[in-house]
């Protein structure tokens, strides 16, 4: 097992190498000077700053020195200066990540639990109407935007019915303290959180139905009804058990779109994290900002597929032995 | 043709071949009926949809006509979705096949290196690119053509290597038949279904992806998209709705028209060739 | 007997829903201690009156439409779901033909037959536990403990038939179906498995009804024995009746289907065309597929290679015709070691050695007629574009194909027509050796019979050297005129069949023979043939 981890840990390492190298050389290919296109908005107007960026990239030297300077700062944590609030790049993404995690976290476990109980549903009353309702229910949540889903919740349950607040963490001046601000934040939390996870959620619910579907035409599914175990208990302990493998796997990369997602819906419920910081530093083209977050969720999309995978060894006893 | 046969005897894949239909039409036709473009202001502002059918479906903040830019974004997304998903099935399937026919060193080395790109968070990463590229039609269709090759290259490889271990693969190499022969008419055929459903869901994805670029302000500042669209309509969304409704609503119609033709393709290529013994 | 039968089926019939009759009023019974089997070819619905009996057909698909299944005389199909669950496991019990899907891959042995005891909520005396490990004592699994923890992909075959039937054991049933259950395994397995069934049914006075396709277990196990073809019974009697007096032409020709026993004399003495010469391999598992074999194919001889599954045979036929590289090893032919050729030497070389594969659906592209699949071979071994169609037609000639066939694509074509096009598509390269890699075990005992003599023809008239891979001692001792016997990848014995079979044989051809069922009808070699000859009439 420990063997495993390493070995599986090793391979992100490297995979992390690789995005970084990547996004290094994708910068240093940009068109025209590199260190004028770092600096974006200020590359005509702040010939001190292209300075700065110009030594700290050390343009004058070969390419693989530079990648060495690269990894060397990556390495000590620095993702260099914003230029627009002129701060270190980590201390801003550090300060928003909670957000994007506590979103993206609710986010995931609505998807996962609310997708696999409508596929659940769907696959016991195949062909009947629940089973419709959920089918058309996914290929529509599918088909849709969710940044737009997200504007028409926000229409529909801000704007008309007044249930939800359509933006940020809390409620500006109101001043809760302890659990009543705890109570707040999730309230602010429930439209970004839903709106994050339709998508995911007509996925599982699609997958989970479709496996299931086939794991009762196993065998071993006719043997258990052969032995005379009552339906409910064959579905759930025989047919669901085994038809959440696959789910586990598609888990570990839905989590790592949903992580990516939060650029939408963070915009969109102007959410203070750091999908929304990506947005700002886009439309500003601060590029070491935009650069430090796309980083970070590799990091973060890499991290949840080494766990998805060390967690699908330890549930299917076949990849354990092997 | 059966594929026709079977997507005519449906009545939801009639409905999603007349919308497609009419989504590609209007497209393609889009510069013939208005060839003023989507730009032009050509009322007065603010009107909304059904009031005046001069304007069937309302005019934005500038007194542009809604219809029109929705038209034209039609266009921009099916040709964003047409190119860059050819270009992600072509390259992904040469990658996948090479890997899945040939196996051993030069599988694991292609597949390492698909699995790398799969798993960069795909959106991120397209961002990144249209960024450091400036937006573009071209800068677009490449990145999404980029983030969404791998999940094809893995298909291709595991459909080559299932075939590659067919008997009557098999029995085509040890008859003489070369390498490349063997791939492009024994296994070639016989994998098309799942990749032209791929191909399918690959093109939904791609139209979101575009429109998901455009939201966020990495659209072609040249053409109107139907992500663009939603965005510019935000702003004024308490005041009029159906400025972002509308694009939002375009998206989801077309996208479901092509998974409910890709699952009719997919359903009509099964039954005929895997005759399932009833025994 | 005129005990009360167990199970009495009355004018069964399933149908298609909405469609034709599969099954069609077919009646039997079992009292118990008895062995009914159910004999039939593939289509004859022999596993649908099972699932009919177990009310496991797929309800989508299939329905009992007519007739009834009494069971200690009350009609199951009208005792309602809950109480047919109750019966189901308890008093009648099934085991299937694949005892790996048959259970559940990511779940221990040991929750899954705890469910036998929770689903009808028993509690043997002294614990489910205890009782488990006794089961499965009794099935005679060596190490019970560690079987209880394992998953079944860590049990060989015959374990998990073992599990699967002190599962369905367990709680004492009083009837059994069996729906091929050896079918999946080897002979020796396959003699440990009938003779395990028979010791339970003797402790417990089990009805056993028994599905096989193959009539030298029948002969080893029924009392009572039911043909089937079609869907509906041909003809049906105690097994000393069937066996001895057929009254069906169609039993006859399943009876007859069983290869006589005589091994050759053999003993050619011509050229060798292919020798191999020490091949090793090992699999990447570590695995031992190949241990020094060498051997030689004469020319215009035929070749048995015999051995159970992972004996190396097929591994051995892949190196020969290069489908796998040896680790170690040459392969020699007119003098030269091919192995060590470059590859596009080989590709020039390939179509002298042809192969035949087990399976002829998966053998043959279903998207290309059955003309396309013989055009294309045609064409790369050098005929012209013109008379593609012609010899194409006199290759389906050779193999007694209607020449219609042609146009047809593989699923219109039945098992057998299948395997003749792969022959014909082999004999299009114009080969000197043909490797025949199990190629009658996917295919019908009647099936069987003719491609064999196909083969026969075949070799006289094209002068062809046969490799025959089979793990059926019977059809190779009849057919060939050498043998090899291989076991764990290496060679056990060799010679003309009538010395590897003869007085003073190796202990593994021994155990081999001996595995063989139904010797006491149809007689194969050593002592149980001379027991079994006097009554034998047929």
């Amino acid at each position: 097992m420990l063997k495993t981890v390493v070995s599986e840990t090793a391979k992100r390492l490297v995979v992390i190498l690789f995005v970084v190298t990547g996004a290094f050389l994708l910068v240093r290919a940009a068109p025209g000077d590199p260190a004028a296109f770092m600096a974006g908005e200020a590359g005509s107007g702040d010939p001190a700053f292209i300075a700065h960026l110009r030594a700290q990239m050390g343009l004058d030297r070969p390419l693989p020195v530079q990648l060495g300077y690269y990894l060397r700062d990556l390495a000590a944590l620095d993702l260099g200066q914003s230029y627009r609030e002129g701060r270190p790049v980590f201390d801003m993404i550090a300060e928003r990540l909670p957000n994007t995690l506590a979103l993206a976290g609710a986010a995931f476990l609505l998807a996962l639990v609310m997708g696999t109980a409508a596929g659940f549903l769907a696959a016991i009353h195949r062909g009947r109407l629940i089973d419709r309702l959920i089918s058309i229910g996914s290929v529509l949540f599918f088909s849709s935007p969710y940044y737009w889903v997200a504007l028409m919740a926000i229409l529909l349950f801000s704007g008309k019915l007044g249930w939800f607040p359509s933006h940020g963490t809390q409620t500006i001046g109101a001043g809760y303290t302890g659990m009543r601000a705890l109570a707040d934040y999730l309230h602010h939390l429930v439209l970004p959180a839903t709106a994050s996870a339709l998508f995911s959620m007509a996925i599982y619910a699609r997958l989970v139905r479709a496996s299931m579907i086939e794991t009762a035409n196993a065998l071993f599914v006719k043997a258990a009804h052969a032995r005379g175990m009552a339906p409910v208990w064959i579905w759930l302990r025989h047919v669901l058990r085994t038809s959440l493998l696959p789910i586990t796997t598609m888990a570990g990369v839905q989590a790592g779109q949903l992580v990516a997602g939060t650029i939408l819906t963070e915009t969109v419920f102007a959410w203070p994290g750091i999908g929304r910081l990506m947005y700002e530093a886009l439309g500003a083209r601060d590029y070491n900002v935009v650069i430090g977050v796309f980083l970070v969720t590799s990091m973060i999309v890499i991290l949840s597929n080494l766990v998805v995978d060390l967690l699908y060894r330890f549930v299917d006893p076949r990849t354990r032995a092997a | 043709m059966p594929i026709w046969k079977s997507l005519l005897s449906r009545p939801d894949a009639i409905l999603a071949l007349i919308l497609l239909g009419a989504v590609v039409l209007a497209g393609v036709l889009a510069p013939l009926i208005f060839p003023g473009g989507p730009w032009r202001m050509v009322a007065r502002p603010f009107i909304a949809p059904f009031t005046d059918m001069g304007h069937p479906l309302g005019t934005d903040a500038l007194g542009r006509d809604l219809a029109v830019a929705l038209i034209y974004g039609a266009r921009t997304s099916l040709e964003i979705g047409l190119v860059s998903t050819c270009a992600a099935v072509l390259f992904g399937t040469a990658i996948g096949g090479i890997a899945g026919f040939f196996g051993g060193r030069v599988d694991s080395l292609l597949m390492r290196s698909t699995e790398m790109f799969q798993t960069v968070p795909s959106f991120a990463l397209a961002i990144l690119l249209v960024a450091i590229y400036s937006p573009s039609l071209l800068s677009i269709m490449a990145a999404i053509a980029v983030v969404s090759w791998p999940p094809v290259a893995r298909l291709a490889r595991a459909e080559f290597l299932s075939m590659r271990r067919r008997e009557f693969v098999q029995a085509a190499l040890l008859s003489g038949q070369s390498n490349l022969r063997v791939a492009w008419s024994q296994i070639l055929p016989n994998v098309l279904s799942p990749l032209i459903v791929m191909a399918a869901l690959m093109i939904s994805m791609a139209i979101l992806f575009e429109s998901a670029l455009s939201f966020v302000g990495l659209g072609d500042p040249q053409v109107v998209s139907w992500g663009y669209l939603i965005s510019a309509g935000r702003g004024v969304m308490a005041r009029s709705w159906w400025l972002t409704f509308l694009p939002g609503f375009s998206i989801m119609l077309t996208i479901v028209s092509i998974s409910i033709l890709g699952d009719a393709i997919g359903d009509s290529q099964d039954p005929h060739f895997e005759r399932k013994e009833t025994e | 007997m005129m005990t009360d039968p167990i199970l009495d089926v009355r004018d069964l019939c399933v149908d298609l829903r909405g469609g034709s009759r599969i099954v069609e009023d077919i009646s039997l019974s079992v009292t118990p201690g008895q062995t009914v089997c159910l004999v039939g070819e593939s289509g004859s619905g022999k596993s649908m009156i099972a699932n009919a009996i177990m009310d496991l057909l797929p309800g989508s698909l299939l329905a009992v439409s007519r007739g009834q299944i009494r069971f200690h005389g009350a009609d199951l199909r009208l005792c309602g779901h809950r109480a047919l669950r109750e019966l189901r496991g308890r008093r009648i019990s099934m085991i299937f033909q694949d005892p790996m899907s048959a259970l559940n891959p990511v779940r221990r042995i040991r929750t899954q037959f705890d469910e036998v005891f929770s689903a009808h909520g028993v509690e043997p005396e002294g614990g489910r536990e205890a009782r488990m490990l006794e089961l499965l004592e009794l099935a005679h699994l060596p190490t019970p403990r560690r079987i209880l923890d394992a998953f079944p992909f860590e049990l060989s075959g015959g374990q998990r038939q073992r599990v699967m039937i002190s599962m369905a054991m367990a709680l004492n049933p009083d009837l059994l179906i069996a729906d091929e259950p050896t079918t999946a395994l080897d002979v020796t397995t396959q003699a440990q498995i009938l003779q395990l069934i028979a010791e339970l049914q003797r402790a417990f006075g089990t009805g056993v009804l028994f599905i096989t396709h193959d009539f030298g277990v029948v002969a080893e196990i029924a009392d009572r024995v039911v043909v089937l073809r079609h869907g509906k019974i041909v003809e049906q009697g105690p097994l000393d009746e069937i066996l001895r007096a057929p009254r069906a032409a169609y039993t006859r020709t399943l009876i007859d289907a069983v290869p006589a026993w005589n091994p050759r004399a053999g003993g050619l003495s011509t050229p060798a065309l292919v020798s191999a010469r020490a091949l090793g391999k090992v699999f990447k598992g570590g695995a031992t597929a190949l241990d020094e074999v060498s051997m030689d194919l004469l020319a215009g001889e035929t070749l048995g290679i015999v051995g159970e599954s992972g004996s190396g045979k097929s591994t051995l036929a892949k190196c020969l015709i290069g489908l796998e590289e040896p680790d170690h090893g040459g392969i020699v032919m007119d003098g030269t070691d091919i192995t060590a050729l470059p590859a596009a030497q080989k590709r020039l070389r390939r179509h002298r050695m042809q192969m035949v594969f087990q399976d002829p659906t998966a053998a043959l592209n279903p998207r290309h007629m059955i003309g396309r699949t013989l055009a294309d071979v045609l064409k790369v071994n050098g005929c012209a574009r013109p008379d593609l169609r012609a010899r194409a037609l006199a290759l389906l000639d050779d193999v007694r194909l209607d020449r219609r066939l042609i146009d047809r694509f593989p699923h219109e074509l039945s098992g057998g027509q299948r395997q003749r096009v792969c022959i014909a598509r082999a004999l299009a390269a114009n080969p000197e050796v043909l490797i025949a890699d199990e190629a009658l075990s996917a295919l019908d005992v009647s099936v069987q019979k003719q491609m064999l003599a196909l083969f026969q023809d075949l070799k006289e008239a094209r002068d062809l050297a046969i490799l025959f891979i089979t793990h059926d001692l019977r059809v190779a001792a009849e057919i060939c005129d050498h043998v090899v016997v291989m076991r764990h990848g290496g060679v056990v014995a060799r010679g003309t069949p009538e010395a590897v079979l003869a007085a003073g044989r190796h202990p593994y051809v021994e155990e081999l023979l001996a595995a063989i069922p139904g010797q006491d009808w149809f007689p194969a070699g050593g002592a149980a043939a001379a027991r079994g000859a006097g009554r034998c009439a047929i």
